[in-house]
């Protein structure tokens, strides 16, 4: 008898919640972290089909030299936008998407310490999302200045538009939001986990969570309060950041980066964590290097805070080799999670269905973002790359090659704890090929433009020899892309047109989540298996076996 | 060193951070004598260590080696359908929160209208004083539903530890 398959409890099957309507109330006034965790997870998917639309459009209009189907300031708005929403609305709510449902499931807990903050959390964020698009209804239209909003372009003289103020203000709120959300997953880790679940038998999900947490807490304050001192700037008349007030323009760039930085490792811990729960139950192995793996998640976490110039080689005002050495230094824990990673699976019993096959994507996605990530880390070729669609290339294979296909792997892994029922698997096939194909030919064309010098956020380009050609390849690639979208969206709706009919276990996996129904009752467990190891569920069937 | 040893994995992790931020606070300071990158370096180590010694004090850990050695807890069931007693304890009062089977709270629209709110007055700084008056009254009227209902929840959990 498995997990799969044992009875449910009374407690556990009912999940009545006093005072619960089964209507639009019950999404509005619910503090269940479960559902909240579905909140984030609709509202960030939603921001990211917008964002992903913005993708097609400046890709359509880069087809071939000439085409300006759109003008200057509609492309501007464009990259803007789509550089925000799937980093701030997306990438961020994804982390706080899966914490949300996850965490309390995997250290035993009831629900969130903070329940009622944790629906705070995600009303800050869905409204500063959409404060943030309400710039298109703006006069002068949406924010304009990249979603890295360097100064003197982000200053009033430079972007007129109340786009941008909303811009601020939008981003303000869901920083708030991500950080009122971290302080939640640090204290549900720290002070809900069931009885005989130390840390070091925590799930490595849970570990990166928590770290990303923490770096939240540290690196968010700096972007709020650069955003507060630029609304200042451009709204009050003070002078932070210009330079013929007595202002200085680079600490824009070093308070942006040091949050901005950070928020790379924010966005790809806890898809780390994602793999590493994806791969061993795939593999029908432990994790290999559990250990290692805790301590190269807490050394990438604190080694993140001081890397952050390495995104300003080229304003000669920081100490090169510092942020050159401390950029090489930190693929080295990196890379012992891929060594694990790859540890794990090696003489493993393999199996390959959509989960696993989006998390070993990932994994060869995400080395060749690692690979060229080490090369714009070394100065001298970092001045040739920057500002070139190589530097364009490398962050989406980080942040797509490994995020996305991290959150992909999760949506597909844990969809039928969620709701009970499984994505079918020939739609997820199609889906993952169709996005590992068009990952391919998007992005690898932009590391040779790139190269040869094709600066980004440009609306139209030469036509230079070749640069046609990569352009359209890059083009089909990102149209297949967006037609990848296509299966999965109807796994979801095939899938959730039909009744729930997977049990607690259906992947015969490790962490706790696996031990209660599907999907949970309210409360989330009824009882709690022995936890001796960082497998608990594994080794209860194990031991009725 | 050895109390450094015996601290919580909870504080160990806080207390490596902040090892982190002041070291290479200091090494960046004498390599660039840059001030923006060494304060933000810097206050991340202090940040870090105020957690950390935080933690220390409250360290389960160093709890555990003051007291008397107590009754280790009863090992949790693993009879699938049996009250787990680890996550219960509120049977018999009648109380606010959501179930018998752990401290949730009532399903409640406030973080709903404290977040509207707050949105609303937000945009107060770009469009003038309008909205904040707008955002003001959600705002208000979420954070008293909020801090009504936490109240009533105190009470509860007051009565409930006196009953034992």
């Amino acid at each position: 008898m498995t997990a799969a398959d044992t009875p449910i409890g009374p407690a556990g099957a009912s999940g009545a919640v006093r005072g619960e309507r089964g209507d639009l109330l019950t999404w509005l006034t619910t503090t269940d972290h479960k559902r909240i965790g579905i909140l984030y997870l609709v509202a960030s998917f939603g921001f990211f089909l917008v964002g992903g639309l913005l993708a097609l459009g400046m890709r359509a209009e880069l087809t071939v030299p000439g085409l300006q189907f759109v003008d200057e300031q509609t492309y501007d708005q464009a990259f803007t936008m789509h550089g925000t929403i799937m980093m701030f609305l997306f990438g961020t709510p994804m982390v706080a998407a899966f914490a949300n449902y996850l965490v309390p499931l995997q250290v035993g807990a009831a629900d969130m310490v903070f329940p009622r903050l944790n629906a705070l959390s995600f009303w800050l964020f869905l409204f500063g999302g959409v404060i943030v698009l309400s710039g298109y209804l703006a006069v002068g239209g949406a924010a304009d200045v990249g979603w890295t909003g360097y100064v003197p372009n982000s200053e009033l003289h430079f972007s007129t538009t109340t786009g941008t103020d909303l811009w601020i203000v939008g981003l303000a709120l869901t920083g708030v939001a991500t950080i009122l959300g971290a302080i939640n997953f640090t204290a549900t880790i720290y002070g809900r986990r069931a009885p005989g679940m130390s840390m070091l038998r925590m799930p490595m999900f849970c570990w990166n969570i928590l770290v990303a947490s923490i770096l939240i807490l540290f690196a968010f304050p700096a972007l709020t309060g650069a955003l507060a001192m630029l609304l200042f700037d451009r709204r009050f008349g003070a002078s932070f950041f210009d330079p013929s007030e007595g202002g200085d323009p680079v600490l824009w760039q070093h308070l942006f980066w040091f949050f901005g930085h950070p928020e790379v490792y924010i966005l790809a811990l806890p898809f780390f964590g994602i793999i590493s729960e994806v791969i061993p139950v795939f593999s029908r192995k432990p994790l290999f290097g559990y250990r290692a793996m805790v301590f190269a998640t807490i050394f990438i976490g604190a080694y993140s805070m001081s890397v952050w110039a390495h995104h300003m080689f080229t304003t000669a005002a920081i100490n090169l080799p510092f942020f050159a050495l401390s950029s090489f230094i930190i693929a080295v824990p990196t890379g012992i999670k891929i060594f694990n990673w790859v540890g794990t699976m090696f003489r493993g019993k393999l199996t390959f269905p959509t989960p696993m096959l989006f998390a070993t994507g990932f994994i060869y996605l995400f080395v060749i973002g690692g690979i060229t990530g080490v090369i714009v880390a070394s100065p001298p070729l970092d001045f040739h790359f920057q500002d070139t669609y190589f530097v364009v290339a490398h962050l989406h294979n980080v942040l797509v090659g490994g995020s996305v296909f991290g959150i992909f792997a999760g949506v597909y892994f844990w969809f039928p704890k969620i709701t009970g029922r499984r994505l079918d698997e020939r739609l997820g096939k199609l889906h993952f090929w169709s996005w590992l194909v068009g990952f391919i030919l998007t992005f690898l064309p932009q590391y040779q433009l790139g190269a040869d010098g094709m600066p980004r956020r440009y609306p139209d380009y030469a036509a230079n020899p070749g640069w046609t050609e990569l352009n359209a390849i890059s083009t089909v690639g990102s149209l297949l892309l967006g037609l990848g979208m296509i299966p999965f969206l109807a796994a979801v709706v095939l899938a959730l047109r039909r009744p729930p009919d997977q049990g607690n276990d259906p992947w015969e996996a490790n962490s706790l989540e696996w031990w209660t129904t599907s999907p949970p009752p309210h409360h989330n467990f009824t009882s709690l298996p022995p936890i001796r190891s960082e497998r608990p569920v594994f080794d209860a069937r194990e031991s009725r076996r | 060193m050895r109390r450094l040893i015996a601290l919580s994995q909870e504080t160990k992790v806080f207390l490596l951070m902040a090892a982190f931020g002041f070291i290479v606070a200091a090494i960046y300071w004498f390599v660039s004598y840059e001030p923006a990158g060494t304060i933000l370096l810097a206050g991340f180590g202090l940040a870090t260590a105020v957690i950390a010694l935080l933690l220390a004090r409250s360290d389960p850990t160093r709890r555990r080696a003051a007291a008397p050695r107590a009754e280790p807890p009863a090992p949790p069931t693993t009879d699938i359908g049996q009250a787990d007693t680890t996550v219960s304890g509120t049977e018999g009062i009648d109380r606010p929160f959501v179930d018998e089977t752990g401290r949730l709270p009532d399903p409640t629209i406030a973080p709903f209208a404290v977040g509207a709110g707050l949105a609303l007055a937000a945009t107060g700084l770009v469009f003038g004083l309008a909205p904040v008056i707008v955002g003001a009254l959600p705002l208000a009227w979420g954070a008293w539903t909020w801090l009504s209902s936490a109240g009533e929840e105190l009470i509860a959990t007051e009565v409930e530890d006196a009953a034992g």
